[in-house]
Order: C-alpha cells, then structure tokens, then sequence
C-alpha cells in the first residue's frame, strides 16, 4: 500500500463541505448553527469488530477477524473541522501452522499481529448524523509469535492513516451513541483492518469564548 | 450513502500493488524432450556474435549467444534482452527453445531456433568453430501468451571476445533485484543458480546476522514486503533467531532466507562462479565472515574450483574492524573507499563507485600494485559502453549481468 490516500480523503472532505445542511448538533458546538464561539473537549470511547482486509499471498490460511478498541480525544472548536488523536488496540490477523520441517527440525508455530494505532484525526460532520474522519500517523505494529516452545514479541512502529465514518443514534445529557466504520491502514507491511463499532461520547470539557 | 461508497472505493483501490514475476508460463524443455541432449562443446562451437537478418524489431542488429551456466543464453543490447535455452538435437537438426525477457520493462515471450544441419548444424555437432556466414539460426518469437509472430533468422559473424584477463562480469545481489521480476528473489538459491546463464561470472550478496548470530543473504535491516511474502513478523531481521526465520519467513520465490553457507556451499558445488563479493552490514562482524571466507577457501581448493570470496569493506567502521583482524593481510578484500585506504587494508580489490567515473590513472596505479579495479553498481547502457571502451577495468557489478555481457562480449 504505497498510496497514502489522506490527501484525497481531506480533499472530499473539503469538497462535501459547502454541502453542509447546517444543522444543529446540540452536544457539542457548531458554528454552521450560528456564530457561538463555543469550545469542547469530547471523548469517544468505541469497541467492535475488525476484519482483515488486505490480501495475504503466502499459501496460509489466516484469521482475519478479531476485536478492536479504540479512544479519541478530540477538540470542538467554532468551526466544523475538528482535530485530535486517536489511539487503542486492534487486531489484524493470526494464524497457527502445524508440523513446519526447519533445518532445526519439525515445530507447530502460530503467529498474531496487532497494532496499537497513534493517529492525528480531523473529522467534520456533514449532517445532524453523520460525520467523517480521517486520520494520518502511525502504528506500533506488534508481531507475537511461538514456535519450538519459546515464543518472541517484535513491536515495529509503521506509517499509517485512517479514515472513518460514523452515524450518531442519539444524545442522552453530555453522552451519545454512536455506531462507526473505519479503516485502519498501516503501510509498512500493507496491513488494513475493516473495523465496526459501537462507540460512546461524552463532552468533557466546554468552554465559550 | 454515496460519498461513503465512494470515500471506501477510493481507499480500496489505491492500495493494489502487483508483485508478479514476469516470464512466460511456458517450458522449453517440452520442445526439446525426447531429443539427444547438446555437449558442451557443441554449446561452445554455437558462442559468438549472431548478425540479425530478421528479428530485429525484437533482437536488434546484434546477439550475443553464450554457453553459460550449463546451457545456452542470447543478450542483446536492446532493452537489456536476453534468452535462456534449452537444447536438443534430433537427426542432424540443432534445436534452442526458451523464453526472452526485456529486463528494461515486463515485455517476455517464448523464442524458437533451429539450425538445419546443411546450414551449419553438422560442423557444429562435430565441434568445428565456424567461418563468418557458416552458421544460420532460423526460427520465429512471440510476444506474451501469442507463439511464432515473427520470424527470426541469425547468421554467425564473428568468435566472442575475450580478453586475457577475465573479465569479471558481477551480478547485483545474486542476480538483480526484485524490481526488476525475475525469475527468482534477489539473494536467493534459485536466483545465483541462475546468476551465470544471465552472463554473470561473479556475484555480490548482502550479509546479515541473526539474533543467534547465524550469518543470512537478506540486503534490508528490516524485514519487509519488497524482500519477503507478507509472514506477520516485523522489526529487523537480527531480531529473530534463524529457526524464527526459517518457521515463518520466504522470499517472493517462497524460499526460505538462505545462511551464509549455505549460499557459498550452493555456489561451490552447482555453478562455476568464480567470485562472491560478500557485502558486509553493519551488523555482521568480520571476525565471522573471515572464518566462513577461509572456510571456503580451503573447500574451492579441494574441490579444483576457481573461486574467490572477498569481503566487502564499504565504510570507515568496518575498515577500522578489518585492521583489528590479526590475519587481515592474508584475508582478501575489497575496498570501496579511496586508495589510500585500499592500501592501508591490502585489499586485493579496489570498488569505486561508478558515478565517480573511470579514474583510469587511478586505476592503472591499483593495477601496477598488483590489485585489481572493479566499478560498482553500474547499469545505465551507455555508460557501460563508455567504461568498457575507455575504462581500464576488471570488471563491473551491474542489476544488468545480461547488458554488461552484450557489450562486452560483442566488443
């Protein structure tokens, strides 16, 4: 995965801009509503399911599903571009081998990679519902494995970006639902998982100018 | 709904990466089964420079066939061309069959010769060296899937040449790189197999440690996608023990990372290669290297092979190492940095690297010294033809054995 598609993402992003219909989102600020020069701090925290997209071309079969979770803290300013950090664990894929024939002799091996992503996240929303995120940093791609009884853990950091979009069920005081498709793509090895979840918000901190 | 679609396409389709090998899904040895196998010295009356009558859309004016590595391989100096052969004879018919590759691009096909046995066939099955135009090769080449698009006739024109001195012709990291879709991976068994029927004599390889300190061919620190099939380890390469590597990791040919010795031991007993330049990472120490050097040294000698193994010095660090060595002056080396330090070393070899030019008054003092001059990594076709005309070298490392050959051998 050679291609680091944030450009392009934040380039949609820009262009579904004046698109906005404008409308309110009441927990947190927005200055499509009207000029409140109001500030907020919001967490989200979300967990579900991932699945391994990206091709796997060794005759081996892998595991591609797994869970994930993941935080992000973000800051709300009076504009609709949001920005802040992303961070949590995911796992990409695992599999187990048996009877491998080394020079060293015949071992049962298995193998699990996840990764712990560290991402810039700019979202914005586009209506009272639906937002979109897109993130770029990197992974701390971590590779455990076992074979002849010993096992041996590697954590590599890789580059990376994500890009997301979410749907808001609901507010409830400062929380909301939310439910969340995401792309988590590292590139150092061409790793991307397909990740669903639910995720919870909360305003943490609100202040106005 | 679609923006969203279409934000997942985008991220979807701008993550394809093709990493195919590319030469034809086709064996030569089916054309020629059933058929009396060529000697070698049938092979050897066949070298020389082939004027193309027909075929030059493909081949240009000029062909170079060569008995390399056991069989037959055209180069030609268009697009870095060249074909491997198999051979047979059937009554008094000569038969090549194989496929060509363009190393400049993907282009590849299957090619077909013949030479009849009034046309030239006869003396060269009885050994006898040919006259220009005694010797004619008919036959016809197609491009991809597609056989016998275009016909192809080569008439002999002159005997290869041959300097006194050998020439050493080096292939990059056992044979080229893994951009260039070979055959095989870069710093494989399979690629330094083939490493003499591209027109190499001589390879370099790239030597790295494992956390068990085993010395492996692997030119990265890390392990990664351009030199491995995806495994799920990550980090460098000295960071696993080689039952670790050899439990999960394979080269893009789905061979395994090879050791060292193992490396040398194939390039003894199955090629007649008579240099490896070891390249030697940080991370290797050269006390190691100088054991497994003298090693096979002493095994070349028993075996009556013509093998040098020299050991690479690309920086201050590892020159500083060498010297710590208490029998550095009896190890043979090659030295990539000036000539001075090329003689504080007493490096057989002096490499500089080609962008620095052919330093011709450099080099004929190395070669007054009793040293020999070597220009790295060079691949670029007119550049080749200028060193081999102007240059005063023994020889050249090039990704591009099969263009170096071309120009040397039509000289």
């Amino acid at each position: 995965m050679k291609a680091f598609p944030v450009l392009p993402l934040l380039l949609l992003l820009s262009a579904a801009a004046p698109r906005l219909s404008g409308q309110e989102i009441s927990l947190f600020p927005d200055s499509a509503a009207a000029a409140q020069q109001e500030f907020a701090i919001g967490l989200t925290l979300g967990g579900g399911y991932s699945h391994y997209f990206m091709p796997y071309d060794a005759p081996i079969e892998i595991d591609r599903m797994g869970g994930t979770v993941n935080l992000r803290l973000m800051l709300y300013p009076d504009h609709r571009l949001r920005m802040g950090i992303e961070t949590g664990w995911t796992h990409f894929y695992s599999y187990a081998l048996e009877d491998i024939e080394t020079s060293f002799g015949v071992t049962d091996a298995s193998l699990s990679l996840s990764a712990i992503p560290l991402l810039a996240v700019f979202s914005m929303p586009v209506t009272d519902h639906l937002q979109f995120h897109a993130g770029t940093g990197g992974y701390f791609v971590r590779s455990h494995t076992t074979s002849f009884g010993s096992t041996a853990d590697v954590t590599e950091f890789s580059q990376g970006w994500m890009g997301a979009v979410s749907w808001i069920w609901g507010e409830w005081g400062t929380l909301r639902l939310e439910s969340e498709l995401k792309w988590y793509g590292a590139t150092q090895f061409d790793d991307g998982v397909l990740i669903l979840q639910m995720q919870g918000g909360c305003n943490i901190l609100r202040w106005q100018k | 709904m679609r923006f969203t679609i279409l934000l997942l396409s985008l991220l979807l389709l701008s993550c394809t990466e093709d990493s195919t090998v590319s030469v034809p899904d086709y064996d030569p040895g089916d054309e020629v089964a059933g058929m009396a196998r060529l000697s070698a010295e049938i092979m050897q009356a066949m070298e020389g420079i082939y004027k193309v009558e027909e075929g030059n859309p493909l081949l240009g004016d000029e062909i170079v066939l060569k008995y390399t590595g056991g069989s037959l391989s055209l180069f030609s100096g268009r697009d870095a061309l060249w074909c491997f052969f198999d051979s047979g004879r059937m009554d008094s018919t000569l038969h090549l069959a194989g496929y060509w590759r363009k190393q400049v691009n993907e282009e590849t096909g299957v090619i077909r010769l013949t030479i009849d046995g009034a046309e030239g066939g006869g003396m060269l099955q009885r050994g006898e060296r040919p006259r220009p135009g005694e010797v004619l090769l008919r036959g016809d080449y197609g491009s991809g899937a597609a056989r016998s698009q275009r016909e192809v006739l080569l008439t002999y024109s002159r005997p290869l040449h041959v300097d006194e001195r050998p020439f050493l012709i080096l292939a990059h990291r056992a044979g080229g790189r893994n951009s260039d879709r070979l055959p095989a991976a870069e710093n494989s068994v399979e690629l330094v197999r083939l490493a003499e029927r591209f027109g190499a004599n001589g390879v370099e390889i790239d030597v790295q440690l494992t956390a068990d300190g085993v010395p492996v061919i692997y030119h990265d620190e890390y392990l990664n996608q351009r030199l491995t099939q995806k495994s799920g380890l990550v980090g460098k390469i000295g960071e696993y023990t080689l039952a670790q590597l050899e439990t999960f990791v394979h080269l893009p040919n789905g061979e395994r990372i090879p050791t060292l010795k193992r490396m040398l031991a194939v390039i003894l007993r199955q090629t007649n290669l008579r240099f490896v330049w070891l390249d030697s990472k940080p991370s290797v120490p050269l006390a190691l290297l100088r054991d497994v050097q003298r090693a096979y040294a002493d095994s070349a000698h028993i075996f009556g092979r013509d093998l040098q193994i020299v050991i690479g010095l690309p920086d201050e660090e590892k020159v500083a190492e060498f010297l710590r060595l208490p029998d550095y002056a009896e190890a043979s080396a090659l030295c990539e940095l000036d000539i001075e330090t090329v003689r504080r070393t007493e490096s057989e070899f002096w490499a500089p690297r080609w962008t620095l030019g052919t330093q011709n008054a450099l080099t004929t003092a190395m070669q007054a010294e009793g040293r020999r001059v070597l220009s790295w990594t060079l691949d670029e076709p007119g550049y080749i033809q200028s060193f081999l005309r102007d240059g005063r070298f023994d020889g050249i490392l090039t990704n591009y054995p099969a263009l170096i050959a071309y120009f040397y051998y039509s000289q």
